[in-house]
């Protein structure tokens, strides 16, 4: 019974010994519950109950596992620190154990511990707790430790863990082997070797998997960051694309014959399913042209369209050339969306109605539609009613800073309304 | 109350309105408030503005002000979608079919073609569907969204989207809400046929409880009947 209370008290010591290890190792300074430190008490009592029955072969296992869960449980930290320097505990305190072992074995206080008194193991326990005080306390080591640990979590691939999980077993088998010898089980040594064969297999086996799991999931990442690169390309191209269609309409309403047909012809080079212009002998000039430009395809349908135009001020002089170039890709957008969408119903009506205040013109635009709308997702990016290729419009002006867009759903109507500020100067 | 609101240039044309008034409206309910106007005014604004009643406006769309009847119309109809729209004109049939869309306008009215009669009948139809422009007013951050109670025809809960659908007569909407928020928006029409469905009982032509569905006046066939809601929806209809 005094020796299950020695072993308690040795398992106490080097659990405690191993937790304060782990702070100074891996540099631990946060703050951590300091009851959670209490766990090694249950550890130490299981501990000691496996050596009152003699299981030494399973104490062996359970220790090193209590000394995993313990640093885990009270410094919380992530599983890859916890493996790499619970390992490397393990590793020192089994080193300093055999370092320890070896010098009592060339001296005569050995044949004392042959006569198997606990108390003399606690002694030893002790004194292998004093030398891996003094050990983690060295700074130089700590901060190699911490070094080598940096360097090792760079490293993507799975070497790591499979390099601990091979020293894991290693170790293992070498103490398997070792309690096997020292206690003479020899005829099941051969059983031994053969359990150490497979479980080196089945490593490998994993490593293996590992390996090619890591080089699937490497190669996916790569695939996913490319093919993101390349949507992201498109897309630019597309947004890119339509703004310069609706600048260059912009510049077209307002310039000569010779300018709209070079106009046409940059148009035709970035879009070849525009219906043009061109055969148009005058363009109208400001607004009133895109209004025409984008009428003009309807100009034989059943359109119903009226224009409330109550703007008396030249628009092109009242707005900066940003300004201008604005409005009309938001006029052009809006009015290729209405256009589409009242093409569809019975009524096909259309409103433009155009107003200006003081300090700012106002273009709404109102069509009947007969859609199903998601309108948590209207306006937001390539969401579109029509074929797919389309919905970078809307979304595409709002956010703008010197236009305000408005949109509003009334019965059957779809209002939009396009606000710019006149240049002040 | 109801008011009348008259606004006409010509002074003969705004006598025979004058006439309809007193014969139609005045002789049969007391609580009729007629005004009348030859231009757009201060006064008129505030009227306009004044949405705490039911108005009729009969108005000229040619006045002889920079603003018309239609720029009126407009005013109107950006706060105020329940009162009525009656246009004394002579204007091209194209801008009144813009119009009548547009401004949910009740009527186009001939000045020179047997107007009086015209104006009696609307009039008279105003009164019977009683006003019926109640709307359901919804917004995000996207859009604001205003649709006529008596043109939706019923809401369905759809639950893999977790959104509203919304059927209108000519279109549908999705709306990320629930169906107990949007029952809270609408008016005593509506009434629920189905855990995931409501449905304005005015637009339904046929129940067929042993089979679960119903049937709309558009014709639709909807399956969103359950025997459940039947006591609710035999109380009411």
């Amino acid at each position: 019974m005094l020796d299950t209370i020695y072993c308690f008290i040795a398992g106490c010591m080097i659990q405690g010994i191993l937790i304060y290890g782990y702070r100074k190792i891996s540099n631990f300074q946060n703050t951590y519950n300091k009851k959670r430190i209490l766990i090694i008490i249950p550890f130490a009592l299981i501990m000691a109950v496996l050596n009152y029955y003699n299981l030494s072969s399973v104490h062996t296992i359970c220790s090193i596992f209590f000394y995993y869960i313990d640093y885990a449980f009270i410094y919380r930290q992530n599983k890859n620190k916890v493996l790499f320097y619970g390992t490397v505990l393990w590793l020192m305190t089994a080193l300093v154990d055999m370092i320890t072992m070896f010098t009592l074995s060339i001296t005569s206080i050995i044949e004392l511990f042959s006569s198997n008194l606990m108390i003399l193991r606690v002694v030893d326990t002790m004194a292998i707790c004093l030398i891996m005080y003094a050990i983690y306390n060295i700074k130089s080591l700590n901060q190699n430790l911490s070094k080598v640990y940096d360097k090792i979590k760079k490293i993507k691939f799975p070497y790591f863990k499979i390099f601990l999980i091979i020293a894991v077993i290693t170790s293992l088998g070498l103490t398997f082997f070792a309690i096997m010898q020292q206690k003479g089980f020899s005829d099941i040594k051969n059983i031994f070797y053969v359990l150490v064969a497979c479980v080196s297999i089945l490593a490998y086996s994993y490593a293996t998997i590992l390996y090619r799991n890591y080089v699937l999931s490497e190669t996916k990442e790569y695939l996913i960051k490319n093919n993101e690169f390349y949507i992201k390309m498109i897309n630019d191209y597309r947004v890119l694309k339509h703004n310069i269609i609706h600048q260059l309409n912009g510049i077209k309403s307002v310039s000569n014959k010779k300018a709209t047909n070079l106009i046409n012809d940059l148009i035709e080079h970035y879009n070849e399913n525009t219906i043009h212009t061109q055969y148009l002998k005058n363009m109208p000039t400001g607004i009133s042209g895109i209004i025409y430009e984008k009428i003009y395809n309807y100009n034989q349908t059943e359109l119903q369209l009226s224009i409330d135009n109550h703007i008396e001020s030249s628009v092109f002089d009242n707005l900066t050339p940003r300004s201008y170039n604005l409005l009309c890709e938001a006029l052009g957008v809006l009015l290729d969306n209405s256009l589409e969408a009242c093409m569809k119903t019975t009524k096909k009506t259309l409103l433009i109605d155009m107003n200006e205040t003081e300090n700012s013109y106002s273009i709404k635009i109102i069509n009947t539609f007969n859609e199903t709308l998601d309108l948590d997702k209207l306006g937001t990016a390539k969401y579109t009613t029509h074929k797919s290729g389309h919905g970078i419009g809307l979304f595409s002006l709002i956010g703008r800073k010197k236009i305000k867009i408005k949109t509003s759903i009334i019965n059957d109507l779809f209002l939009n309304e396009i606000t710019i500020l006149k240049t002040t100067n | 109350m109801t008011s009348f609101i008259v606004i006409e240039d010509d002074k003969k044309t705004q006598e025979t309105i004058k006439e309809v008034l007193r014969r139609v409206v005045i002789s049969k309910d007391h609580n009729i408030n007629i005004k009348y106007y030859t231009k757009y005014s201060k006064e008129l604004r505030e009227i306009i503005n004044d949405t705490s009643h039911r108005k009729v406006y009969i108005m000229d769309i040619e006045l002889e002000t920079k603003t018309s009847g239609i720029d009126i119309a407009k005013m109107i109809r950006e706060i105020d979608w329940e009162s009525e729209i009656i246009f004394i004109t002579s204007h091209d049939k194209m801008f009144e079919t813009v119009y009548r869309s547009i401004y949910e306008v009740f009527d186009f009215i001939e000045k020179f073609y047997n107007m009086e009669d015209r104006l009696e009948k609307d009039i008279e139809l105003i009164f019977k569907k009683n006003f019926d422009n109640k709307m359901l007013t919804v917004s995000n951050r996207n859009v604001d969204l205003q649709i006529f109670y008596r043109s939706i025809t019923y809401i369905t809960r759809d639950k893999e989207e977790r959104k509203v659908i919304i059927h209108t007569d000519s279109n549908i909407f999705k709306l990320n809400m629930n169906l107990s928020d949007i029952s809270q928006l609408l008016d005593d029409r509506f009434i629920q046929s189905h855990r995931s469905c409501i449905v304005n009982r005015q637009r339904v032509h046929e129940w067929n409880w042993p089979k679960s569905y119903f049937i709309l006046d558009t014709g639709e066939k909807v399956d969103y009947l359950s025997k459940k809601f039947k006591k609710e929806v035999e109380k009411v209809c």
